[in-house]
């Protein structure tokens, strides 16, 4: 019934913005589109400590990244 | 698989919005695939919710600690909005891993821009629709036609009368409300111009015709007038007698496809089957008071509605035919004849029943004549009429059953239609002790046949005694089982079903032995299945009353006997003149012989036989004859004997009583002989011929008590027996006639016995005689012609006695009559 599924989408939205601002508050640095994807995970039975332990080593790996391509940049200019 | 594929696309997103590293990077696709082994890892436990909560409640505070507090009631109020579900401590637990000293970084105003409202979209203006379009054409202002707008929002009101409505657009284009124009658009009427052939022969049929010519009409039309005269509806080719409904021809008609003279004895014979149906109709319509005749009214009117809607399946061949049918008024007449030939015979039947006399007539004459025709129709194999008429007779029957229910259940007479009854109350006020044979009474028409249904007679015989028991139950105070638990009898197998049934199980079983089945496995129902019968109650008591009349008249206990009669002896020997005093004789009576267990001395009396007057002077022998005992038996009882005087005992006691008066009086003289001188060797010749008289005389008596007690015993014995095994008052009463006969018979009391009785009185005479001419002997006083005189008589009478004895036992067949004479005659001599 659509009328239900907007209702669960709306309170989808809702849960997203609340857990938005606990992260804000909290200085997790997580955007809302990646919180997205970590409720998603953990409601598809990933576990929260896997997951917090995984985006560090995500951020890491960019930074790595980051710092890998800033290094070629300078190279080619 | 799927939950991998999804976990593998959540991982991809996740890198994907987490990173910078393009998709298509070697490193995206080995960091995609070490992230989605790890998060599969689910060895680990579920989070604790309150551990979580506590170090909520932890940061909180810590906030406060260090002045942040605007942080904690930021956080407490998120973390209360937050809808907690079954994920919400993980979601938390994944933020707490991920917090980055948010007292130093985290600001509040970052809050706002997160959640700041969104700009509506400007409105639109006119000065923006101008801008774009500008008012510039002519032809802008004008007026804009009807019927430009395509969309089919307006009611096109105006056309609806100029072009041909389409019921689609109309119903969906219509206002709220206007059914009444729609209503039509809905009607089917049917095409006028069918009709047209009906009408047109009508209007030929109703025309007067010539009386010379014949009128020429379809067979169609012919079999629609048949049709319609069958179900008694008014024809133009048919004329009812508005009396006796009879049904006649008006008009010459013949057909083109058949002869004039077939068509006219067809329609005579449909006039006649017409004729029968109506008088059916007519007696269905009649009003019947009796209830038996109403339900077979009933039946009937099922059956008459049966037929008619069969006569409405033929009308439907012709006007809906589902195949081509020839239409033939011979087709339909033998088809007409086959389906109400039941009825025409029922239309006899009511016809003979109404025809009979009313003088002879029983009320239940229909009910009679129905159960014939369903004996023979079953014999016969009719089934269509079997069915017609025995459905009518059970019903009429069931509803006739009621009030015999009723009577049978509780002795009850109905109130309403009692006049057919088969019993009615003949005294109101009866006295209890012929409450039996008197209160009820059978109905009987007037050549003596009972008043009920013919069926019913060999059960009316059985259902009356029913009903008077269970008022004679009722009397003794008792209630039956089925007033106890309101039984409402089951008349249940008295329908056609169930005849049908058991017809079909056993086709070779005639009707009148089934019904007769039927009724009696009916009639054991009622019976009840406990104890409570007349007989039962009744037994307990009638034994006790007959042991009390064998104690009390017939001598049982010798002692008690003779402890009355002494006594009275000694008064009427003392008060001659005032011994038959009834209260002091009854007095003495109720202290001896009331002196039995089991019987109540306040029902014996002692009196003396009305209309005679004791003669001080006569014989004591002739005095006591005019003594009468009786004793008082409860009104139960009384419907047994049919008396409550027991005239047989009494005088049964009376004998006995003078026997033992005789033998009082012989036994005294014994003493009288030791005063005789000592020295004296032989006796005189008058005084031997004396005492062996008296010898004689002793013997005689002693052999007549001997009989009376034997006769008693044997006759109390066998009506006892026969008693215990009598079903039902009647039979009672029957062994008690039977047993008071005998008794009379064997004591000699019967009429027929007089001769016999008289000679033995004259015995017992000769005993007083000798007892008063005892002292004159004695004292050689008197002659011994007196003593060879009485000698003589009592030799005479005794041959008599014994010759008269031997006749009647041989004649009547009784062997204690018999016994009595050999006893007599052999040691007589």
């Amino acid at each position: 019934m659509p009328a239900a599924d907007d209702s669960k989408r709306k309170a989808a939205r809702e849960t997203i913005d609340i857990l938005h601002e606990i992260s804000t508050l909290l200085n997790t640095n997580l955007d809302r589109q990646s919180l997205s994807y970590c409720v998603s995970l953990i409601e598809n039975g990933v576990n929260p400590e896997a997951l917090a332990k995984l985006i560090k080593e995500l951020r890491v790996q960019n930074a790595r990244y980051e710092a890998e391509r800033g290094g070629e940049a300078a190279s080619v200019a | 698989m799927a939950h991998a594929t999804t976990i593998a696309e959540l991982t991809e997103g996740l890198i994907g919005s987490a990173t910078n590293i393009p998709k298509d990077h070697s490193l995206f696709e080995s960091l995609k695939d070490r992230a989605v082994k790890q998060l599969r890892d689910t060895s680990r436990g579920r989070t604790n919710p309150f551990e979580v909560n506590e170090r909520f409640s932890g940061l909180i505070e810590k906030f406060g600690v260090l002045n942040r507090d605007d942080l904690g009631e930021a956080l407490e109020s998120s973390l209360d909005l937050l809808p907690k579900t079954r994920w919400t401590p993980e979601f938390l637990s994944l933020l707490l891993q991920l917090t980055d000293r948010p007292w130093e970084h985290s600001r509040t105003e970052d809050l706002g821009q997160l959640t700041s409202p969104l700009t509506p979209p400007a409105e639109l203006t006119w000065e923006e629709i101008v801008a774009d379009d500008p008012l510039t054409e002519d032809d802008i202002w004008n007026d804009v036609e009807r019927g430009y707008h395509s969309s089919g929002d307006d009611v096109a009101v105006d056309d609806h009368s100029h072009s041909e409505p389409t019921t689609s657009t109309q119903a969906t284009s219509c206002n709220d409300g206007d059914f009444a124009a729609l209503a039509p658009l809905h009607v089917v009427l049917p095409d006028a111009n069918l009709l047209n052939e009906v009408r047109s022969a009508r209007q030929a049929l109703s025309k007067d015709g010539s009386s010379n010519g014949m009128e020429v009409q379809s067979e169609l039309t012919l079999i629609r007038e048949v049709l319609s005269m069958l179900h008694g509806l008014p024809t133009y080719v048919f004329d009812v007698d508005p009396v006796n409904r009879a049904v006649g021809i008006t008009k010459r008609i013949t057909s083109i496809t058949a002869s004039d003279i077939v068509v006219h004895d067809v329609l005579v014979q449909f006039a006649e089957v017409g004729t029968r149906l109506n008088f059916v109709r007519q007696w269905l319509l009649g009003k019947q008071s009796k209830a038996h005749l109403q339900s077979v009214q009933a039946a009937l009117q099922q059956s008459m509605t049966l037929l008619d809607s069969q006569l409405m399946d033929l009308e439907r061949r012709y006007a809906q035919p589902q195949y081509d049918y020839i239409v033939s008024l011979v087709d339909v007449r033998r088809y007409v004849e086959d389906l109400a030939r039941p009825m025409i015979r029922l239309s006899e039947i009511i016809a003979s029943e109404a025809s009979s006399g009313v003088v002879e007539k029983s009320p239940f004459a229909l009910l009679d004549l129905l159960y014939e025709e369903s004996c023979i129709a079953q014999m016969v194999g009719d089934d269509q009429l079997l069915a017609l008429i025995a459905r009518a007779l059970l019903a009429g029957l069931r509803t006739y059953l009621r009030p015999v229910l009723s009577w049978s259940i509780s002795g009850t007479l109905p109130s309403g239609d009692g006049e057919d009854f088969f019993a009615h109350e003949r005294q109101t006020d009866c006295d209890l002790g012929e409450v039996w044979h008197e209160q009820f009474a059978l109905r009987l028409l007037p050549d003596g046949r009972v008043c009920t249904p013919g069926m019913m007679r060999p059960f009316v015989e059985q259902l009356y005694t029913m009903g008077k028991s269970r008022t004679f139950i009722k009397l003794l105070g008792q209630r039956s089982e089925y007033e106890t638990v309101g039984f409402t009898g089951d008349l249940g197998t008295l329908d056609f079903v169930s005849f049908t049934r058991c017809l079909d199980t056993s086709p070779l079983l005639p009707f009148d032995q089934l019904l007769r089945a039927t009724l009696t496995d009916w009639m054991a129902t009622l019976s009840p299945t406990t104890g409570i019968s007349v007989q039962t109650l009744l037994i307990d008591g009638l034994l006790r009353t007959m042991n009390t009349l064998d104690y009390v008249f017939l001598g049982r206990d010798g002692m008690l006997l003779q402890a009355f009669a002494e006594p009275l002896f000694d008064r009427m020997r003392r008060l001659p003149k005032t011994w038959d005093d009834s209260f002091l004789l009854t007095r003495l009576a109720q202290s001896t012989l009331g002196t039995t267990p089991g019987v109540d001395a306040h029902c014996i009396n002692v009196g003396i036989t009305s209309g005679s007057k004791i003669i001080s002077t006569a014989p004591l022998l002739q005095q006591l004859g005019h003594l009468e005992l009786t004793y008082a038996i409860s009104w139960p009882v009384q419907n047994v004997t049919r008396s409550k005087d027991l005239l047989t005992y009494t005088a049964a006691f009376t004998l006995l009583l003078q026997v033992e008066v005789a033998a009082h009086l012989l036994r005294s003289q014994l003493f009288d002989i030791r005063k005789l001188e000592s020295g004296c060797r032989s006796l005189a010749p008058v005084l031997q011929m004396a005492l062996r008289l008296r010898t004689r005389l002793l013997w005689f008596l002693g052999t007549l008590r001997a009989h009376i007690a034997t006769t008693a015993a044997t006759l109390s014995h066998e009506l006892s027996v026969r008693l215990q095994a009598a079903e039902g008052i009647d039979a009672m009463g029957e062994i008690w006639t039977n047993h008071d006969k005998r008794l009379k018979s064997c004591l000699l009391l019967s009429t027929g016995m007089t001769p016999i009785r008289s000679a033995i009185a004259g015995i017992l005479a000769l005993c007083e005689s000798l007892a008063d001419a005892w002292p004159l002997l004695l004292n050689g006083a008197t002659a011994s012609q007196a003593a060879m005189g009485m000698s003589e008589n009592f030799n005479k009478s005794l041959s008599f006695v014994s010759a008269g004895l031997r006749g009647v036992g041989r004649a009547g067949g009784e062997p204690m009559l018999e016994a009595l004479a050999e006893s007599l005659q052999y040691h007589g001599g």
